[in-house]
Formats: structure tokens, C-alpha cells, sequence
């Protein structure tokens, strides 16, 4: 049976982990689950404490001595967390990686490529080999590295690829993958970008009804935030303006800094005709690598330059 | 249940019904001796059948003859003829009332039952009475034979019910059998129900007792051994029979008068029973208790009968009679991508695949959602979970079920996880929110798929009904209109007046939808503006759109078509109601009442035909035109009303029609041709009648000839000048024996011997003689002379001139009147030239797009000429993925851009900038940085994906709703703002911040510049605007000025003062303009400017600002003179150039801006406009555009 099918036992746990419910995944005790799945769930609870930016390297530990086999796997795990606690500095086991032997490795590494990096190419064909490389029975419990590389064709801003990589998902895996959470997290991307009111109304449900059920509470008031965040840019795409404000007060309320709030802050206000200058110095300060920074920095450019030559004519 | 009445008439009592097998008729008999035959589908009245004296209690429809039975109180049963509408004959024989009759379903019988305590059985054909049953001890109230079997089944008021064997009878009457044993004729003399000869008509097979009073009606089950009874013990029995044995089964209770009739409903477990108490009983015949109950407020119920094969029940009742059904028969379905999902006559789930043309097995049950009754009205299906919503029951009891299909179909299980609750109408509007709507609190709940509640909104009181709207919106159904909501943003999105909607139909792509009220379709686009609107006489009941935007309908008994312009049409008789699902080419998908998908295949010419007309797809029409036998008065009516007679004749075999079709689009050859079949006198005077208007002479002379119009054939040659033709109308008028033609020829042709001899032989000699001697033929002269018997002498003539010359033809002689060269239509090309003959339905694209195909042929022929390139086998790949970006939406924006404002929005700096350049002559750009940058920003939005990674590429557009590519564009921000940005400007002003407003203004002024609007409406306003923007900034800058001056420039002072008046401001702000133009001239003595202010100023204001300037300016009248003269006369014409701020008057010359149109003396060409700081004065601009 498959482990992450509804019935199975990670069907939750993986769910919670894709939609930022971290503090969730790392409350869990690892002997509630079966003993086969449970290096399962210490990878989620390792990747769930790194990415609320705390040390994972005890869970890491204790999963060395868990789990003597799986060496390899802790290997990776414990570069990824020093990776974020020390950048760099001194590891090169990303470096050195050339091929993905499996998921997690091929996932983390490719996200290492464009975070230190900056080589969206090279980690698409990193990422893509990894994939053409899985055999089949396999990949159908490895979404993620769909969810990857479709998240790295929109960052380009090549929805066709997207799409395509989609149909063909669709065609060779079996419905029940349409069940998983991941699947649902890229689909629901592919509608925003597609537009039209029905496909951008289906994303939002889906993250409306994910914030209903799971963030009921402000027990995990990073992952609400994430969720909102991407309301909020369907909300800006049906061009509901007074929701949109609504929720970005909500999300002030939280607390959480993020580059891709203030961005879409900052759209908000471009439509409304309002100043953008304090937001726009805000994002450059935390983000200066920040896709609309360096955009804007480039029209302006352009634009200069385009007044100076009428000017001079 | 539901009632739902389809029809009622309004009479005296009716005291029996019966419905015809097959056309929408019920005969209906009163009690006042008159039988009513009703449409009652039409509502109307066909006929009267008054032959019977006094009350006539039943009527009966034979089942395949055309004939009904009567029978009434006068002791007679009538048979009569439905073609005729007379009674063929009587039947006598009962001794009191007739209460029954009807006909056998196959022998040519009919029984009857009378007060007379007989049941009598009658052979219609020989008109004898073959049996007669006694036995019964009182009135029999009714008699019916055994749909199947031979038995018969009457209740009589002795309080019994009777079974009867009638195989004895049959055997007698059908082929003779062998002879019978001793001891079977010994046995069947003890029987009483023999006749002479010993033959047993028929024995009481049953007698059935447990009424405790008369019973007034007996009824056998259509299939099961059954019978039902209704005595005036106000209960209805069920009883039960083997083949040797009945017995009662149950008896319902409930009634609380005399129960008239019952019977069993058709098809469902089901009895139905009248009573005198004014009700109809509905009652579950399995468990015998009561289902529902109809009340009439005043009239009491005698009979009721049910259609023998649709689900029809007539009640007769104090004042006339109802039809009516019980629950609706709509099957519930829903459409997804290529399947149907619906509910079966078994009330389950099933699909149906449009390729395959498959049903699938049934997938689940739905027997046990909601009351064993209830109908399932509606069904919305949602992919995205493989679920379904139905809805049941109505009003108060009307609820809604979630229920999850099972993954396979494996023939019909129980639901497990069923969420339900209240709701008039629930559909899904998203893969995981459906809408529910509940009537009685008239609210709108948004639900996830866990049947949690996620918005609730509260709706208008009037509104009575919701029905599926396109892309997460809803219509909201008034009594008189039609609102589309949003759902998600809360918001009435737009509203259509029409009446009644009950049902709704979205095209395929979701453009259009068509309404459904009971007897008029009304077809509006998405945003619900009407398109047309039709009345249908029969009741529609369905609507599914084609992929080509042609509607397709069913109304009771047809599917029909219309067509976007409400050009409409019949495609095919029904026998029973269909309702239309999915139109895909020739085969239409419906389900019948029973809940079975029912394949129909029509034939769509004759709509594309028409489509294809309307739309002028000339190409399509000739296609059809050579590829299919399209014909009918039909379509020629409407290819003549639509101007197209050519395209008519084409199709018309028949001579009468192609005769009128040709003489309407003047096509004499054609109409010649025609003539000549038809040959009457009528089409020939009509044929002539045009060929004259068209100076056609062969043809006129063709039809002159046919006629035998030899007057107007002789005069025709005569002004031809065709002497030959006229020298032949003498012998042919010779050949008459017509003399006065023959003399009036020798007229034409100037044949005076040829006059002369007719003149002898009609004995007028003399007149011969002076004609003949006139024209010089002095020896024919003679001759007459002689024939006379008188001399030369004895005639004396008046003195004769020259012969007269008749007249003679100019040229040849005349042909056909020269017509101008008209070129033919399009069709007459085609249709004469034969150009269509190569057509073929394959070839429909390439002749609908020549380019295209020419195009292609060029590449291939290059490719073949010039290039010699092998043919190169590429692997074979599963999946072919193209790296490449397809088109991505910012490349559509670019593609799609009309404006300034939308390159910019698309990025395009460049393009943007040279437009407003060419447009407008923007040369200093720095100014319009932040709009630029705004406009760009406004679209682009950052989508959070994975932690780690940076956020996806994601865009707002101008309208979300917008499908088609060639109309995706960016959110241009802005307009709205405007009138938010004006009013900043005017407080500015107000608050004597002047530098500050004129920054203001001229943020608008950019703000329009770049920027894209909707519609004229728009465009127009913006313009208002810029022209608003550049008289305050020029106003508020020679203000400036002003106050920028040394005291001592009084005269500048004073003249800028005044030309600050003649800026166009709005009156609040005028007032300040003539209030400082008003105190500076009166403070510097300039009193005559002074009171032309005040006066100004009076003018528009009032309170104390007015009474100052009344006060100035009686004091300045007192002087009325100026002491600096100044350049400013307030009554020439004059503009203000805005850069010297000095006037140029009407007929100076001066050079222009072409953004807000700011004037300038000529020497300020080239330079940039003060008014807008971006645009170059006096440049070639070619205007502003935004749209």
C-alpha cells in the first residue's frame, strides 16, 4: 500500500509538512508511527526544524544512531542544517555533488544551486537528470522533485514548460496521486499563473480551505503567514482591493518579515497610485537579490536612458 | 411529491375522463349531458359531443381505432368517430344509468355496467350484445377488464367486489373449437351465466366482501395480481388474488367521505384515490399508509384516471376536470468534460461516455437519500473528489446531499459518507466550495467539501430561486429577473428583466446562456445582455448549446433550433418528452422520463444552412448547397425573406415556386422554362409582364405567340420593324378570318391591295376603290370599278394628295433592350459556373481560409524546388518536450497592446516612449518616470512557493474573466484614481498651496497619458479632464506670476489679475480669480475693470463675497473710468498663450500642444509646454490615445 496515500500513515504528516506546518511535524513521537516509516518522519521533522531556523543537528544525531544504515541520508541532512546555520563556509558536500543518488539529496542539492548558487539553468538540468534517471514505480511516490522543477520553470516564467511537466504527470502517474497535498500545491500554482477568474477562484479555495481546517489557531503563525501570502496574491489577481488590505493587516499582525509580502505590498500600492518609496528601501534592505529590486533597478536604467536621448534630440 | 397541474377545465360537474393513447386529448363527460373532447396540452377545446339526454357518467377512448365509447343516463351507450365527430351508433339493452363503459384491449368489445345490476359485455363491430353478466344485487358502479388476462373486476353498492372469468367467452367468439365432453356440458348446466345453447359466458371467479358499505370503484394492477377498491366505508381496499383464491391484504385509511375511485399508479407503487371530501390521496402501496394528500377548497372529486403510458392522472371533479402528474420527470444530470452523469429511473447513479456511447453500470443508490418519495431534482458533479450534490424534495422539505461516487462502477451501492443538510439549490462553484441556498431564510451558505459552513450571505427577500452561473458565479432568479452574482466578491455583477426562469443552459465556452421560462427561451451573453428572446406555445423543456453557438431545444414534442438572431426552426417530432444534454454534430444526447440516455440523431443542415447564411459564410453555403438535399417550404420562406432568391431556386424542384423564384430574382431563362412546363395563361401573362419591364422582345414575343395576342404580337413587330414577321401576322390574321386585324396589319405594313381586297370582300367598295385610287394602283382601281358595275365618271373623289409612306424602321430590326451588365451574385456564380461542384465537406477548411492553403502551397513548393533536403527519420520519442517558453503572458500583453500604457505596463519602455513621442510629442520623459514605473508595477506579482526558493512569476490582468488570448492585457491603474487626484487639487487651491495643486494636476496629466480605459465613456471623461488640468495650471501659474511681480509692474500686476479670470475654473474657484482681479483694479483706480469683475463676480456667488462686490462696485460705477490702461478687454475673444501669459486674440496665428492642447505665440514652437512640462510645443503629433 502506499505510505502516502489518504489511508496511509504519512498521508498527514506529509501534508502538514508541504503546507508549512512545521511546528505540527516536529511535535510528532516518532515511535506513534510504524517502524518502516519512521525514517520517513524524522526527515520531515529534521526538514520541518531547519526551516523554522532552528538546530536540527540533535535529531540529526539521534537519526545516526536510529538509523545506522542510512548513512547517507544523514549526511546530507547535516550539511543541509549547517548549510543554513553556517552558509558555505567550509562544507563542500554540495559542491561535489554532481548527480542526485536520491530524492532528498537531488531536492536539497537543487535548491542549494539556486540559493548559493544563483543557476536556475544548472539546477534545472540537475534536477531534471535526477528524474529521467528514477525509474518509474519509484517516482510515483517522489513528487517533490516535480514540485521543485515546476516552481523553478514559473521562477523563469516559462509556464508552457510548467504545464507541460504537469500533463505529463498527469498522464503517467496514477489518480491517487492527484490526492496528494503536493500535487494539489503545484496545480494550484499553475492555475494563478494560467489566470482567468475560474482558475485563480479553484487556487484560492484550495489555500481558503487549507487555512480554515489547518490554522485554525496561531499555533503556527509562520506557516498561516505563508498561506496568506499567497491569498493575498490571488486576492491582488481578482484585483479585490479592500480584501487585499484586509489581509495585509492580518498579516502585519503576525509579525513575520518577508521579501514577497513587502513585493506584493508594493503592487498593491503601485495600483492604488500610492508612494512606494518606503517599501521599495524596505525590500532592498532585506532583499536586495529580490526579483522586483533588480527589475526595477533595470527599467529605471532603461528608462534613463530613454530620457536622455529624447531629451538630447 | 408534488403535484404539478398541467391543465384544467372549467364546467359543470364532470363525472368521467378518459385520456386518448396517444395524442394530447381527454374526453370529458358532465353531468350536464355534454361530452368535451380537450387538447390539454393546448389548453383548448376541440369539440362537443351533445347526441346523450341527461348526465353521461363515462367515457372511453378505444385503444387504436379512432372511435370513444359513452354511456349515460338516458340507458344508452354511444359509439362514436373521432374522424367524423358523429355517433355511428346505440347500443341498447341496460334497464337504468349506464355507470361504466370501456373498451377491450384487442377483441372489438366493450363492457358496460348499469344501475340495472348487470355487467354487459357488446360485440362494437357486429353492434350485438354478446354477454350479460348477473349476479351483482345492486347497482353496478364500475367494470374493467383485465389489461392482460380475461378476467373482469366490478364493484357494486352490494358491498362486494367481483371477479369474473371471461375465457369461455372469448373461446365462443374466436375459433370454433371441438365439441365439448358429456360431462363438461353437464357441468356448465349447473352454471347460470349460460346463454341458449349452454355456452358459459363467463362465472364469478371471486366474490371479495369487506366494505361495509357500497363500493363505488374496483381496479386491476397493471402488472401485479392486485386489485384496489374505494367504497363509501371512506376506505380503500387492497386485495390480492392467486389462481384460486383472493383476499384482502390491507385497507387504507384516511379518507373522511365517500372514496369515489382508486387506482394504481402505472408505474410506481402507488395507489391514487378521490373522495368526496374534496381530496386526492396519494398511498405507498407497500406499506399502505398515506404519502400525500390534494385539496380542492370546494369541489368534490367523482373519478379519476390515469394516461395509459405517460405519467398522467385526470381527476374529474364539482367544476370540471384537472390533469395533472405527480413529481417532476426532469432526470437529474450533469455534465463533465465527456460524460454524463445522471439519475436513473431506479434512482441511481450512473454515466454515460459521449465517445464511446456507453453506459456505465450504475454507481450508487440514492433510495435512501431523503424520503422514500422524494425526486432528485438536480445533480452537480465535481471532478476534482469524483462527488456529487444532489438535491431533493421541495420547498420546506427540499435538502441537499454530498455524496462521494465510488471509484469503479460496479453496479449501484449504498452511499457511506453522505453530508447533507437544507437547501433549495446546491452546485459546486469550485473544485471544494459549492453554494447552497435556502429559500425560506432566502441565505446563500458557502461550504467546503467537509459540509462546513465558509460564508453565509444574506440575499434579497425577492429572490426566488438560484441557478448555476459560469465560473463561480450564480444567478440569482427574481420573479421578473435574472441577476448574475459573484459569489466570491459578494457583488451583482449585472441583471436581465425576464420573467419566470426555471431553467438556464451556458454554452459550451461559457459565452452565452439561454434562459428557460415555461414558454420563452431568452438567450443573453455571459454578462447577461439580452440577445433575443422567443416564445414557444408548447412548454420548453430543455436546452443544450451545439460547439458552433446554435441552440438546440425540446419543447413537449420537438427539438427545435435557434439561431443567435432568433432565426428558428423544427429539427424533429418527439413521441415522448426528451430532455437535451449535449449537442456533439449530428447525434443529440438526451435522457428520456424514465432516466435512459436516449441517442438522437438530426440532421443539421438546415441550421447550418442558416448559420452559415447569417453569418455570410457564402462557402459553407454553397457546400451545403451541393452536398445535401436541403428542401422544404421552409427553407425556401426563409432564404427569400433573407434576400437570397437565387440561392432558393437552386433548391426548388417544384415548377410553380422556381417560376416565382425566377421572376423575383429576374431570371427570365429560367422563368421561360418553367412557363413552358407549366403552360397556363396566368404564368405566361405574368412571364410577359416581366420580360417587358426587362425589354426582353423573344421572350415577349414567345408569350404573345403562346397567348395567342395577335393585336399585341402584329404591334410588336411593327415597332421591332420586322416586315417579314408583319407581312405573316396578315396571312395569319387572314387565316382567322379576323378581318378588322387583318385590315389594322395592312395598317402596319402598308399593304394596300391586300386592304383593298378585304374592303371588296366585305362589300365596301367604294372605300376600296378611293383607297386603291388614292395610292396610285389606278388599274385595281378599275378593276373595283368594274366589280361595281359604275364608271369613273360617277365617282367623284375630294382632291387626293401623295400617298402616305408609312413609317420606317431607323436601323434593323429592334432586338432585345440593351440591359447594363450586372454581375452576378455570388452564388449565381457559383451555382451557373459549376464552381462548386469540387467541393466536398473534407475541403470545408480550406475554403473557408484560401490564404492559408495558398500559403501552404508556396512553402511546399519552395521547399521542393529549391531545397533538396532527404526525408530524416527522427527517433520516436514517447513525449516530445519542446524547451522553449510557448507564449508567455507578458509576450501577450505586448502582442495584444494598443496603447502607450500597456507597453509600458508590458515593459516595453521603448515602444511606449516613441509612441507617446509620435502621439503625443513627449520629448522630456524625466516627468513621467514614477508613472511609468507605477503602470509596470501595477501587474507583476511575486507568488510564495517553496521556502528557499524565490517566489514564482505571477500577473494581474485587466479583466480575469477574459478567456481569449487576443484580448489578455495588463491592469493599467489609474483612472479610478482621477477624480480622487482632482479633488486633492482643489483643496490644494482652496488652501492657497498653488505650486502644490499645479503638481497635482499635472500628476493627472500623466497619469492619462499613460493609461488605457474601457470605453468611449471613459475616454471622453479624460479628456474633460485634461482640458480641466490645463486651465488650473495655467490659472494657477499666471497667479503665480502675478505674485511673483515687483510692486512697482502694476500694469503686468493688473493684466495677469485679469487674464487669471478668463481661465475656465469651476465657479467656487472663479470667484477667487474675479475677487483678486476685482480688489487689485479697484485698489490701483482701474474702477471701470473693477465693476466688470464685481458684476462677474455677483454673478456667481451670493452671501457676503456678493454684497462686497455689490458695494465695490457701486463705488467704481460712480467713477467708472481706469487709470492704467491694460491689456484686457473683457469682451474680445482671446486665448491666453500660457507661456508669455499675454492674450492671442481670434485670427492671430499660434501653435498648439497635442496632449492638453495648451496654445502658445509662434516663436514658443519647439520648446516644451509649461502646462504639461513632458510635450513639445507646436510638434506633429498625431493625438492622444488610450484606447
Amino acid at each position: 500500500m502506499d505510505i502516502f496515500s489518504d489511508s496511509g500513515e504519512l498521508y498527514t504528516i506529509r501534508n502538514q509538512f508541504h503546507t508549512y506546518q512545521h511546528n505540527k511535524v516536529i511535535q510528532y513521537d516518532l515511535n506513534s508511527f510504524s517502524p518502516d516509516v519512521q525514517l520517513k518522519v524524522l526527515e520531515y521533522q529534521i526538514r520541518s526544524t531547519i526551516a523554522l531556523e532552528q538546530d536540527a543537528s540533535n535529531l540529526i544525531e539521534n537519526g545516526k544512531s536510529l538509523f545506522p544504515d542510512s548513512e547517507e541520508l544523514f549526511q546530507l541532512l547535516s550539511a543541509w542544517n549547517d548549510l543554513k546555520d553556517f552558509g558555505t563556509d567550509d562544507s563542500t558536500y554540495f559542491e561535489d555533488i554532481k548527480e542526485g543518488k536520491f530524492e532528498l539529496q537531488a531536492i536539497l542539492t537543487t535548491l542549494y544551486l539556486i540559493k548559493f548558487e544563483k543557476d536556475i539553468d544548472q539546477a534545472i538540468v540537475f534536477l531534471s537528470s535526477y528524474i529521467n534517471s528514477v525509474n518509474t514505480l519509484k517516482k510515483y511516490n517522489e513528487l517533490e522533485p516535480f514540485l521543485i522543477l515546476i516552481q523553478l520553470y514559473l521562477i523563469k516564467g516559462n509556464l508552457k514548460m510548467a504545464i507541460n511537466i504537469f500533463e505529463n504527470l498527469k498522464k503517467d502517474f496514477p489518480d491517487s496521486a492527484r490526492d496528494s497535498t503536493i500535487y494539489q500545491v503545484f496545480e494550484s500554482w499553475i492555475l494563478s499563473i494560467k489566470n482567468e477568474t475560474d482558475n485563480i477562484n479553484n487556487s484560492y479555495y484550495f489555500y481558503d480551505e487549507i487555512l480554515a481546517s489547518d490554522f485554525g489557531d496561531d499555533s503556527e503563525p509562520k506557516g498561516k503567514f505563508k498561506i496568506l501570502n499567497v491569498l493575498l496574491v490571488l486576492t491582488l489577481q481578482l484585483r479585490h482591493v479592500p480584501e487585499a488590505q484586509e489581509l495585509i493587516e492580518q498579516m502585519k499582525s503576525l509579525n513575520v518579515v518577508d521579501d514577497n509580502f513587502i513585493a506584493n505590498q508594493i503592487t498593491l500600492k503601485n495600483i492604488l497610485g500610492d508612494d512606494t518609496n518606503d517599501l521599495i528601501s524596505q525590500l532592498r534592505k532585506l532583499n536586495p537579490e529580490h526579483d522586483l529590486i533588480k527589475d526595477l533597478d533595470a527599467k529605471e536604467l532603461i528608462f534613463d536612458e530613454i530620457a536622455t536621448k529624447y531629451k538630447s534630440v | 411529491m408534488k403535484m404539478l397541474t398541467k391543465f384544467e377545465s372549467k364546467s359543470s360537474r364532470a363525472k368521467g375522463v378518459a385520456f386518448h393513447p396517444k395524442r394530447p386529448w381527454a374526453l370529458v363527460s358532465l353531468h350536464s349531458s355534454t361530452i368535451q373532447l380537450w387538447d390539454y396540452r393546448m389548453g383548448t377545446l376541440i369539440d362537443r359531443f351533445e347526441d346523450h339526454v341527461g348526465p353521461v357518467r363515462c367515457v372511453n377512448f378505444h385503444p387504436t381505432q379512432p372511435l370513444f365509447v359513452s354511456g349515460g343516463d338516458d340507458y344508452t351507450i354511444k359509439v362514436w368517430s373521432l374522424n367524423t365527430r358523429k355517433c355511428i351508433f346505440t347500443l341498447n339493452g341496460h334497464l337504468d344509468y349506464i355507470r361504466g363503459v370501456a373498451f377491450h384491449h384487442d377483441l372489438p368489445w366493450i363492457i358496460s355496467c348499469s344501475d340495472d345490476q348487470t355487467i354487459r359485455i357488446w360485440n362494437w363491430q357486429n353492434r350485438q350484445e354478446i354477454a350479460c353478466l348477473t349476479g351483482h344485487n345492486h347497482y353496478v358502479m364500475s367494470a374493467q377488464f383485465h389489461p392482460t388476462e380475461d378476467l373482469i373486476v366490478s364493484a357494486s353498492l352490494d358491498q362486494t367486489v367481483r371477479v369474473w372469468d371471461i375465457s369461455g367467452l372469448r373461446k365462443k367468439h374466436s375459433a370454433p373449437t371441438n365439441s365439448r365432453s358429456f360431462e363438461d356440458q353437464i357441468q356448465r348446466q349447473q352454471l347460470p351465466q349460460q346463454d341458449i345453447f349452454g355456452n358459459i359466458n363467463a362465472i364469478v371467479k371471486y366474490v371479495l366482501e369487506g366494505h361495509d358499505k357500497g363500493v363505488n370503484y374496483a381496479s386491476f394492477h397493471p402488472t401485479l395480481p392486485l386489485i384496489v377498491s374505494a367504497g363509501d366505508d371512506r376506505v380503500v381496499k387492497l386485495w390480492r388474488m392467486s389462481d384460486t383464491k383472493a383476499w384482502e391484504v390491507d385497507t387504507c385509511r384516511g379518507h373522511t367521505g365517500n372514496v369515489l375511485a382508486a387506482i394504481f399508479h402505472p408505474h410506481q407503487d402507488i395507489i391514487l384515490s378521490v373522495s368526496d371530501d374534496k381530496t386526492i390521496r396519494v398511498w405507498d402501496l407497500n406499506k399502505r399508509v398515506p404519502i400525500k394528500q390534494f385539496r380542492r377548497e370546494h369541489d368534490r372529486f367523482w373519478l379519476i384516471a390515469s394516461h395509459p403510458t405517460i405519467n398522467l392522472f385526470a381527476a374529474c371533479h364539482d367544476s370540471g376536470v384537472m390533469v395533472f402528474k405527480l413529481e417532476r420527470e426532469r432526470p437529474a444530470y450533469s455534465i463533465f468534460q465527456n460524460k454524463l452523469f445522471y439519475v436513473n429511473g431506479e434512482k441511481q447513479v450512473q454515466s454515460f461516455d459521449f465517445n464511446k456511447q456507453e453506459n456505465s453500470l450504475p454507481m450508487l443508490s440514492l433510495k435512501k437519500i431523503g424520503k422514500t418519495w422524494s425526486f432528485m431534482r438536480t445533480l452537480s458533479y465535481n471532478q476534482s473528489d469524483n462527488s456529487i450534490l444532489v438535491v431533493h424534495g421541495e420547498g420546506d422539505q427540499s435538502n441537499y446531499a454530498l455524496i462521494t461516487l465510488p471509484k469503479h462502477a460496479t453496479g449501484a451501492i449504498e452511499p457511506n459518507d453522505i453530508r447533507q443538510g437544507e437547501g433549495n439549490f446546491a452546485a459546486f462553484i469550485s473544485r471544494n466550495r459549492f453554494v447552497v441556498f435556502i429559500k425560506s431564510s432566502k441565505t446563500l451558505h458557502i461550504k467546503d467539501l467537509n459540509n462546513n459552513v465558509t460564508k453565509t450571505i444574506q440575499l434579497d427577500s425577492s429572490i426566488n430561486d438560484v441557478l448555476s452561473g459560469s465560473g463561480g458565479r450564480i444567478l440569482l432568479i427574481k420573479s421578473h429577473s435574472v441577476i448574475n452574482y459573484d459569489v466570491q466578491q459578494r457583488k451583482e455583477l449585472s441583471e436581465l428583466l425576464v420573467n419566470n426562469v426555471k431553467y438556464v443552459s451556458w454554452s459550451n465556452d461559457g459565452q452565452y446562456v439561454a434562459l428557460l421560462s415555461k414558454h420563452t427561451i431568452t438567450i443573453a451573453n455571459k454578462d447577461l445582455e439580452l440577445i433575443t428572446s422567443m416564445h414557444e406555445t408548447i412548454r420548453i423543456k430543455s436546452a443544450a448549446w451545439d460547439d458552433s453557438g446554435i441552440l438546440l431545444y425540446s419543447t413537449l414534442n420537438h427539438i427545435k433550433y435557434t439561431l443567435l438572431n432568433g432565426d428558428n426552426g423544427i429539427i424533429k417530432t418527439l413521441e415522448n418528452t426528451l430532455y437535451i444534454t449535449k449537442v456533439q454534430g449530428t447525434l443529440v444526447f438526451c435522457l428520456n422520463r424514465a432516466g435512459q440516455v436516449e441517442v438522437v440523431k438530426i440532421d443539421p443542415t438546415e441550421y447550418r444552412f442558416k448559420r452559415a447564411l447569417v453569418n455570410k459564410n457564402f462557402g459553407e453555403v454553397l457546400r451545403i448547397i451541393n452536398n445535401s438535399t436541403l428542401v422544404g417550404q421552409n427553407i425556401i420562406g426563409y432564404l427569400q425573406k433573407k434576400g437570397f432568391p437565387e440561392v432558393a431556386l437552386h433548391f426548388v424542384q417544384d415548377p410553380e415556386t422556381r417560376f416565382e423564384l425566377a421572376l423575383e430574382c429576374s431570371n427570365l431563362k429560367v422563368a421561360l422554362e418553367q412557363a413552358q412546363i407549366l403552360n397556363n395563361p396566368q404564368i405566361w401573362n405574368k412571364l410577359g409582364e416581366e420580360a417587358l419591364n426587362q425589354g426582353n422582345i423573344k421572350i415577349i414575343e414567345q408569350v404573345y405567340q403562346q397567348l395567342h395576342l395577335f393585336d399585341k404580337l402584329s404591334f410588336l413587330y411593327l415597332y421591332k420593324g420586322d416586315k417579314e414577321r408583319l407581312d405573316k401576322m396578315s396571312i395569319v390574321a387572314e387565316h382567322r378570318g379576323d378581318l378588322s386585324a387583318l385590315v389594322q396589319n395592312t395598317l402596319y405594313n402598308n399593304d394596300i391591295k391586300k386592304r383593298c381586297q378585304v374592303y371588296i370582300s366585305s362589300g365596301m367598295l367604294p372605300l376600296a376603290y378611293t383607297l386603291a385610287k388614292s395610292n396610285g394602283l389606278d388599274e385595281f382601281a378599275k378593276e373595283i370599278l368594274e366589280q361595281a358595275g359604275v364608271s369613273e365618271k360617277d365617282v367623284e373623289l375630294p382632291e387626293l394628295g401623295e400617298a402616305i409612306e408609312p413609317p420606317k424602321p431607323i436601323d434593323e430590326p429592334i432586338t432585345n433592350w440593351p440591359l447594363k451588365e450586372s454581375s452576378l451574385t455570388y452564388f449565381e456564380n457559383a451555382l451557373l459556373t459549376g464552381k462548386v461542384e469540387n467541393l466536398t465537406i473534407e475541403d470545408e477548411e480550406k475554403f473557408e481560409t484560401p490564404e492559408e492553403i495558398e500559403f501552404e502551397d508556396e512553402v511546399e513548393e519552395e521547399e521542393e524546388g529549391a531545397w533538396d533536403i532527404e526525408d530524416v527519420e527522427l527517433p520516436e520519442e514517447e513525449k516530445v518536450e519542446i524547451e522553449g517558453t510557448g507564449i508567455t503572458e507578458v509576450e501577450y500583453w505586448l502582442r495584444n497592446a494598443k496603447t502607450p500604457a500597456s507597453y509600458v505596463a508590458a515593459g516595453a519602455f521603448e515602444q511606449a516612449s516613441s509612441l507617446l513621442n509620435k502621439q503625443l510629442g513627449v520629448v522630456n520623459f524625466e516627468p513621467l518616470k514614477r508613472r511609468f514605473l507605477q503602470v509596470y508595477g501595477a501587474s507583476k506579482l511575486y507568488l510564495p512557493g517553496t521556502d528557499d526558493l524565490p517566489a514564482m512569476k505571477d500577473f494581474i490582468r485587466q479583466d480575469a474573466d477574459e478567456d481569449s488570448p487576443n484580448k489578455f492585457e495588463p491592469i493599467i491603474p489609474g483612472f479610478e484614481s482621477l477624480d480622487e487626484l482632482l479633488s486633492i487639487g482643489f483643496k490644494q487651491f482652496r488652501a492657497n498651496n498653488l505650486e502644490e495643486a499645479i503638481k497635482t494636476f499635472k500628476n493627472c496629466i500623466y497619469t492619462i497619458a499613460v493609461l488605457t480605459v474601457e470605453d468611449e465613456e471613459q475616454e471622453d471623461k479624460c479628456q474633460e479632464i485634461l482640458v480641466l488640468c490645463r486651465e488650473y495650471i495655467l490659472g494657477l501659474s499666471t497667479e503665480l506670476a502675478r505674485r511673483a511681480l515687483p510692486i512697482d509692474q502694476v500694469k503686468r500686476n493688473l493684466e495677469l489679475a485679469a487674464y487669471f479670470t478668463k481661465c475656465q475654473l469651476q465657479n467656487p474657484h472663479k470667484q477667487n480669480a474675479l475677487q483678486v482681479a476685482m480688489t487689485q483694479s479697484f485698489k490701483n483706480k482701474n474702477y471701470a475693470s473693477a465693476s466688470y469683475f464685481a458684476e462677474q463676480l455677483i454673478k456667481i456667488s451670493n452671501g457676503p463675497k456678493a454684497e462686497q462686490a455689490q458695494k465695490i462696485k457701486t463705488k467704481a460705477d460712480s467713477v467708472s473710468a481706469d487709470s492704467i490702461e491694460i491689456e484686457f478687454n473683457p469682451y474680445a475673444d482671446f486665448e491666453i498663450c500660457c507661456k508669455s501669459y499675454t492674450p492671442i486674440y481670434k485670427g492671430e496665428s499660434y501653435v498648439e500642444e497635442a496632449l492638453v492642447g495648451a496654445k502658445y505665440k509662434p516663436e514658443y514652437k519647439g520648446t516644451v509646454c509649461n502646462i504639461t512640462n513632458i510635450t513639445s510645443i507646436g510638434y506633429p503629433a498625431s493625438g492622444l490615445k488610450i484606447r
